[in-house]
């Protein structure tokens, strides 16, 4: 169950990163292979930099209000949050209007940061929430900024060619994922 | 303009027109826009901000360009006449591009599309003393006169276009020549022959 929880989670922040990476793809214009590269790690570093936040302030939060000793507590409330949040990004994918595609001026790494740490939230409270069935793996964490980097990089360079298509839908694939973690969690 | 930039404008126009026949605005992309006419997706901000900018372009162009020639010339209502032939000429296209609506409206493009044309017939035309009222300064009378060619022009878009373009600029030098005091007496002259 842990496993199938990982890659759960796993699967979720790169389809949101993917997502993400979508949007600012198709709204640039000349984008070079170097600079999607470029791009995809800064996002990349700003996803992971909000998770790994996320996760060093719960458990920071965990040791203040002595959270280790009430396991089951924990859970529950990391049970709470997935599923808050999959039904959050389900209504949202339902209900968002089609996105514009509207070029802007090529963003400046400032610019690009700005964007991911805007939109970043989600990386944040996931890694919040997510924490204590991580077991605090170093391989899991390098294997999420693997997964981050990859699906940022893939994501610039789809969106740039392709434009924004299915949006929505991934959207609530992510929230659907969230729920399964909920369930997982419970079940677990 | 470098031709080929101008030709290259040309085919994404004739691509969103063909595509606006069958799909809602709202629904097309740029890759829509860019794959009918034979391009890379890329290719469309080379040229474009967005389909909003396209639309533009294209009532620049094939409306307010050919009139505006008349226009430098004195000759008012025949760039009027051509404007709306024009139109008239694309009916399929303006008659669903008078739908596009939110930010950047078909309202909001002819409307000022209008305003830069009017201020530039005042401005080559007319020159304004230090002295003139507020309401005559040039940027004021554009705004005014460009609100009135909008909705009239609106109004027969959005109504589908149902009577010619030569009767609409008929209409429109009448309320733009005659003064408010004529137009009531008109009408209540035709009422009182109507009892």
């Amino acid at each position: 169950m842990f496993m199938m929880i990982c890659v759960v989670i796993l699967c979720g922040l790169s389809l949101e990163s993917f997502r993400l990476s979508v949007a600012a793809g198709a709204i640039q214009a000349d984008l070079t292979k170097r600079k999607i590269i470029w791009l995809g790690a800064i996002f990349a570093v700003v996803q992971f930099f909000l998770f790994f936040l996320g996760t060093i302030l719960r458990l920071k939060g965990e040791t203040r209000f002595f959270l280790l000793e009430k396991m089951d507590v924990a859970i529950h409330t990391d049970c709470m949050i997935f599923a808050v949040l999959g039904c959050v990004y389900i209504w949202q994918g339902i209900r968002e209007k089609r996105m514009e595609e509207s070029c802007v001026h090529p963003w400046s790494v400032e610019g690009f940061t700005k964007y991911a740490l805007k939109h970043g939230l989600m990386f944040l409270i996931v890694g919040c929430a997510s924490a204590d069935c991580l077991n605090r793996a170093f391989w899991y964490c390098a294997e999420i900024f693997l997964f981050l980097l990859v699906a940022s990089v893939i994501g610039l360079a789809y969106g740039y060619w392709q434009g924004i298509k299915g949006w929505r839908k991934i959207r609530v694939v992510t929230g659907c994922l969230w729920v399964v973690t909920a369930i997982c969690l419970l079940l677990a | 303009m470098n031709q080929k930039t101008q030709m290259t404008k040309q085919i994404l126009a004739e691509s969103l027109k063909k595509l606006m026949l069958h799909h809602n605005f709202e629904k097309i992309t740029i890759k829509d826009i860019t794959d009918a006419a034979g391009f890379i997706r890329p290719t469309f901000y080379n040229h474009f901000k967005d389909k909003y900018d396209l639309v533009e372009w294209i009532f620049t162009e094939e409306i307010i360009r050919p009139g505006e020639q008349l226009f430098d010339v004195g000759l008012f209502r025949e760039g009027i006449r051509l404007m709306l032939a024009n139109m008239e000429k694309e009916k399929d296209f303006y008659v669903r591009a008078v739908k596009i609506q939110g930010q950047n409206s078909f309202r909001e493009i002819v409307f000022q599309a209008f305003v830069t044309l009017i201020q530039k017939v005042f401005t080559k035309h007319t020159p304004f003393p230090e002295t003139v009222p507020h309401f005559f300064r040039p940027e004021i009378l554009a705004e005014y006169y460009a609100n009135a060619e909008t909705f009239l022009l609106m109004k027969w878009l959005e109504s589908g276009m149902p009577i010619s373009a030569e009767e609409v600029e008929k209409a429109h030098w009448s309320l733009i020549t005659v003064s408010f005091e004529d137009v009531v007496k008109e009408v209540s002259g035709e009422e009182k022959t109507n009892r």
